[in-house]
């Protein structure tokens, strides 16, 4: 539940119209220069040294992994501070990273992780199990952020310096993963002896990079940590992230060559850009999955038929054309394909306006009724869904009225439940779908009441919670299969898309990858001359 | 009065100004609903997670205690730490009003040099075709927001020439002037048709005056006479105007700052604004108030430095 | 030094075109001062306007020629008559109000023209504009100097105005009504003020006015305007006492006069002409006590006599004989 910043803050799904136009004459002016792209060949071998400047269209707000809550302020502070796992390419999985390994005790409530060997911070000092223990220590104990994913964990020990064991309240499948997660990145036990926020401006941790400088609000650098334990990583002799606000302007940096990296331009722009010589555009699959939410502590919306028939309602593959360019994919699921236990089998209901017809006659608002969309006021992609929603379900009677609010006010209003339906889209910040499961499924244990909708089937609640202590695959895979196909047909949501993460570098930039969960690995980048 | 006790006064207005100004948006950024903890947590973040986020930031005490405080600090100058950066609200700002003032301030000098010759030239001809093609080419800029000329700025004068940094600030006195341009420009382009339509208007009444007449008949050169008798006279009206546009002026810099990436308040104000960060907002609506009551006073104070006749007072 | 030859102004107006100044013929010899006379409207302005080369835009001349000191000020180039205005010509304005720059200080505006036009360094333009200011008669002129005209009395200005024309030390002075807006001792004052530097310095004189006193106080030589046209000229006080032009003598009649007081003020009838159509023939026809049908058609030229007098009027005989009130038509 990381803040993606999608239609919200700033990073916005792409239908921004002045955008639109405005890149549309961008690109007429530019077409006389640029010819097709033609993507120069891939010299084979990375090379060494180079600086990349990154734009992001958000600022980062701390360096502190416990207080970070957005995606623009995760990715840097994640090339400073490392996990003891880390999430797999396809985002399925972990692997190893701080910890080279780990066992589990037959009772499946130990865990005790070796950590590698010749790991040192960037200052020098060699990491250990200390530094571990405080660091998750802190986060757990840690009131707000992200804390509530390390709830299971019930105490952890270092027996000796390269070992930490980690106890849990209960067996806890998704432990893994959650150690994956940012907020349980490692730094110095004690911060060193400095005081948290001294510590914070000049921060020292495992990763590929070490601080330079942070200039609030315009830039972040950062140079290569020459005590990196991957052997010849980083390449870059620095990364600099700076705070370009407005979309068309990234882009002409990108093109004019002052930054490499372009963070999330809109969908609307990335045809063009594609067509621009030495700018290579690259989307990437991601746990990003869009819905219409549905109120159920409405009358209305606590009749699963009348939720049944506004999914059949919404035709997501034309909102997909119209608002997302075609880049999203519609999802059956309500988890992202990218997730383990994702069941492309399950049961879709797709749009089908005799299906939704005759769901409504079934509901006890056969004649349709009158409700509210909430819709964030600063974003015009939800704008356009929002439109779309108001009219397809004229179609089945049901009148819809937009209201527009802005964001401080979205989240209360959703917070308290105060609203009839509602866009909002969520992606998993780990590499388990344990997350998302509880937190949009288990209106308790979850902590959030099912995603602010009030959905509660005790049979899913209780499939949820037998995942998290099952430890053989085959058997989670198909607890999560019947958690599938059950959410399709109980609707507490019209499921929309599932959107990728979408960035354009020049054709220089060689190595870069966004994993599911939206992080990304600088060390692995490399510039060709 | 004499001026410098006029500035003395107009600073002294200040003080209750900015008191109430603060009340102000206190009270405003309290009462409409938006908790800046659900902001930075989510809209889904459990409820405890919430109120302990509040908790943190004092957000939890009742509405007139909070009120009482923040009074408390703004007496001692403190107007509270940012909630999203955990810096002092102040200091935030002073960093990003650098780039807002060096913005204005270049655009203000700008918007000069590009009105006195055309006016000048439009009003020595009046109805002339080079009257014409100067009062309509600025009508066209006029149509166009400031992000779409600052777009196409960028575009042509430094995306395919390479004469100017795409947006960003720079690091010394040199880089920020070569930064500063392009937007100073843009924001110079969106006033200029206004002032350079007052002045023209100015012009040719004063070129009707006796004293223009008195001048000529010295055997003046019409240089002299246009610089010296009718220029001098018929920029007041046109400070005044400027003046006037001085909030239109400051609306348009936060649109040229978010397109040229500068580091201004505009960007802060506008993110502050929606993570419901209060103090920020607090810091920013007071810096926004010392600006227009400095701009007002310069204005005035520029206004009797041209025309003897003003009383400051 | 200065002779018009049948100059004609035309103005354009919305209306049409004002004939403001139509065959007008005027010569004054070296340091002589000639006053114009006339009601509102009648074309002095116009006239005085045209030999400094400014008139207003919409203005034109149809014909003629101003000979100033042998050369055609109509005929040289633009610049060659700028060089002219200031240094050979000066000019005091008929509104001190208005006549000044609200935004300079006055000293600066004297010394602007030496500074200027004659090539004097800062300080001695200066030096010039004090000397100035003291000649004609400014009280404390090194704090006068650094005021502005909304700071000084109307006398103060016109002084000032005066000083502004004089600044180059011209040959020539026009006076376009000094003293109208001013009250009568300070008009004494700028009068003899004038007076005095005419006779000082040889500087020739045009000066218009609508005041017949103030003429009779200043000038040796007077010529009546009446709708643009010169209609009656000659020496100050034969004009004065035996005019030969009935709106001369229309014009005498209606000036209070403190050696007559009791009897009557006698306006003229009828109001000036629209100039937009001047009336034919001799245009005072329609509001003449002594016209008649030879009055209504042709050229009415200003006739000289041997007297060194001329008058437009073909009927002048009549004059002593014919009432004031009774119109001949
Ligand atoms: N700019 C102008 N446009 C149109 N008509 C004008 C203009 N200036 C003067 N006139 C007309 O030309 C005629 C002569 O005007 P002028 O100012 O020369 O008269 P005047 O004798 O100086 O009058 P006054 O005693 O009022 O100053 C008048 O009928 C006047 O209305
Ligand atoms: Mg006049």
């Amino acid at each position: 539940m990381t803040q993606l910043n999608r239609g919200t803050r700033g990073r916005a799904l792409p239908f921004r119209s002045l955008t639109a136009i405005a890149f549309a004459f961008m690109v007429v002016l530019a077409a006389c220069g640029s010819g097709a792209s033609s993507p120069t060949a891939t010299p084979s071998k990375p090379q060494r040294g180079g600086d990349l400047v990154f734009a992001h269209a958000i600022d980062i707000k701390t360096l502190d992994p416990v207080q970070a809550v957005e995606t623009e302020t995760i990715y840097p502070l994640d090339m400073i501070f490392e996990t003891l796992t880390e999430t797999s390419t396809n985002g399925q999985s972990v692997v190893p990273w701080l910890a080279s390994s780990w066992d589990l005790s037959t009772d499946q409530l130990t865990w005790t992780f070796h950590l590698r060997a010749g790991v040192q911070f960037s200052d020098g000092t060699p990491l250990t199990s200390a530094d571990v223990k405080f660091s998750i220590d802190r986060n757990r104990n840690f009131n707000g952020g992200f804390s509530f994913l390390d709830s299971a964990i019930k105490d952890i020990t270092t027996p000796d310096p390269e070992t930490v064991v980690i106890t849990t309240k209960y067996p806890w499948k998704p432990l893994l993963a959650d150690l994956a997660l940012w907020a349980n990145g490692i730094y110095p036990n004690n911060f060193e002896g400095k005081t948290a926020a001294a510590f914070f401006n000049d921060p020292v941790g495992t990763g590929p990079f070490v601080l330079d400088f942070w200039n609030k609000g315009v830039s972040t650098k950062m140079t290569r940590n020459p005590h990196y334990w991957q052997p010849g990583k980083p390449y870059l002799n620095s990364v600099t992230w700076t705070f370009v606000p407005d979309d068309n302007t990234r882009i002409l940096q990108l093109k004019g060559g002052q930054i490499q990296l372009d963070s999330f331009p809109p969908f609307a722009t990335l045809n063009s850009l594609k067509a621009s010589s030495g700018i290579t555009v690259q989307t990437f699959p991601s746990n990003l999955v869009s819905y219409v939410l549905m109120n159920e502590h409405m009358a209305q919306f606590k009749d699963v038929h009348v939720r049944r028939a506004i999914a059949y309602a919404i035709d997501d593959a034309a909102m997909n054309k119209a608002a997302l360019y075609g880049y999203g994919k519609t999802n059956c699921s309500y988890m992202a394909p990218t997730l383990s236990y994702y069941d492309p089998q399950t049961p879709c209901l797709t749009y089908n306006l005799s299906m939704a017809k005759q769901e409504l006659a079934m509901s006890a608002y056969p004649n349709g009724f009158s409700t509210s969309m909430l819709i964030g006021s600063t974003d015009v992609y939800q704008e356009a869904v929002g439109t779309i929603v108001q009219q397809e379900l004229k179609a089945i009677n049901i009148n819809v009225t937009l209201d527009k609010v802005d964001p401080g006010q979205l989240y209360s209003t959703l917070a308290e439940e105060k609203y009839g339906l509602a866009y909002e889209a969520w992606a998993s910040d780990i590499p388990d779908p344990d997350e998302q499961a509880s937190f949009m499924l288990d209106p308790v244990g979850g902590g959030a009441d099912s995603y602010s909708t009030g959905f509660n089937d005790s049979q899913v609640v209780q499939w949820v919670h037998q995942t998290e202590k099952a430890f053989v695959e085959s058997q989670r895979a198909s607890l999560y299969t019947q958690i599938q196909v059950q959410v399709a047909q109980d609707a507490p949501w019209a499921v929309l898309q599932f959107v990728p993460y979408q960035y354009a570098f020049s054709n220089n930039v060689h190595g870069f990858f966004a994993y599911p969960t939206g992080n990304y690995h600088l060390q692995d980048v490399w510039l060709s001359q | 009065m004499d001026r410098l006790s006029y500035v003395g006064k107009r600073l002294l207005h200040l003080i209750p100004i900015l008191l109430g100004i603060s009340i102000l948006v206190f009270l405003l950024i309290h009462l409409i609903p938006g908790d800046p903890a659900r902001v930075l947590l989510g809209p889904h973040a459990p409820a405890k997670v919430v109120a302990a986020q509040d908790k943190a930031w004092g957000l939890d005490l009742p509405l007139p205690v909070q009120f009482v405080n923040f009074l408390g600090g703004l007496l001692h100058g403190n107007l509270g730490t940012s909630l999203t950066y955990q810096e002092p609200a102040v200091t935030l700002m002073a960093s990003r009003l650098a780039a807002t003032l060096w913005l204005l301030i270049s655009a203000s000098i700008l918007t000069v040099v590009i009105t006195l010759p055309l006016a000048v030239a439009a009003a020595m001809r009046p109805n002339s075709w080079i009257d014409h093609a100067i009062r309509l080419i600025p009508l066209v800029g006029l149509g166009m927001p400031a992000f779409w000329v600052g777009i196409i700025l960028l575009l042509v004068l430094a995306e395919s020439t390479g004469w100017f940094p795409v947006g960003g600030f720079g690091t010394d006195f040199l880089s920020h002037l070569h930064a500063i341009v392009l937007p100073a420009l843009t924001v110079a382009l969106g006033i200029a048709p206004i002032t350079v339509r007052s002045l023209r208007a100015a012009m040719l009444e004063v070129l009707q005056a006796d004293f223009v007449t008195t001048a000529r008949a010295k055997g003046l050169a019409e240089r002299r006479v246009i610089l010296a008798h009718v220029l001098r006279n018929a920029i007041i009206p046109a400070i005044t105007v400027f003046g006037l546009n001085i909030g239109w002026l400051v609306g348009n810099t936060l649109v040229v700052e978010k397109v040229f990436a500068l580091p201004g308040i505009g960007a802060l104000m506008l993110d502050s604004i929606l993570s419901s960060d209060f103090p920020v907002v607090q810091a920013i609506a007071l810096v926004f108030a010392v600006l227009v009551v400095v701009v007002s006073t310069s204005t005035d104070i520029l206004r009797s430095l041209v025309d003897p006749r003003v009383k400051l007072g | 030094m200065l002779e018009i030859r049948s100059l004609s102004v035309h103005i354009r107006s919305r209306r049409g075109v004002v004939h403001a100044v139509d065959d007008v013929s005027l010569t004054l010899l070296e340091g002589e001062a000639l006053g114009i006379a006339g009601e509102s409207g009648s074309g002095k302005t116009t006239l005085l306007r045209a030999v400094l080369g400014l008139l207003p835009r919409s203005a034109h001349v149809v014909h003629g020629e101003i000979i100033f000191e042998g050369v055609d000020l109509l005929a040289v180039s633009a610049k060659q008559a700028r060089e002219v205005r200031g240094k050979r010509i000066g000019m005091v304005f008929q509104d001190p109000m208005t006549a000044l720059n609200p935004v300079m200080p006055v000293g600066d505006q004297v010394s602007e023209g030496p500074r200027y036009r004659l090539g004097q360094s800062a300080d001695e333009s200066r030096r010039t504009a004090m000397k100035l200011l003291t000649e004609i008669g400014i009280p404390d002129p090194a704090r006068r100097y650094r005021a502005y005209a909304h700071q000084l009395s109307g006398g103060m200005r016109q002084r000032i105005d005066i000083a502004i024309a004089l600044s180059c030390r011209p040959h020539l002075l026009l006076c376009d009504e000094p003293t109208t807006a001013l009250d009568v001792t300070i008009q004494d004052q700028i009068l003899r003020l004038l007076k005095r530097l005419s006779a000082e310095s040889g500087l020739g004189m045009l000066y218009v006015t609508h005041d017949l006193a103030v003429i009779a106080q200043t000038c040796p030589t007077v010529a009546v305007m009446y709708a643009g046209q010169v209609v009656e000229r000659g020496p100050v006080a034969e004009v004065f006492s035996r005019p030969r032009h009935p709106y001369t003598r229309g014009l005498l009649a209606s000036v209070p006069d403190v050696h007559r007081i009791g009897s009557a003020l006698e306006p003229i009838q009828g109001t000036p002409p629209d100039l937009h159509s001047p009336p034919s023939g001799c245009r005072f026809h329609p509001r003449c006590p002594l016209a008649q049908v030879d009055c209504l058609d042709g050229d009415f030229p200003l006739l000289s006599t041997a007297d060194d007098r001329a008058t437009a009027c073909i009927h002048s005989e009549r004059m002593a004989t014919t009432p004031l009130l009774s119109t001949g038509l």
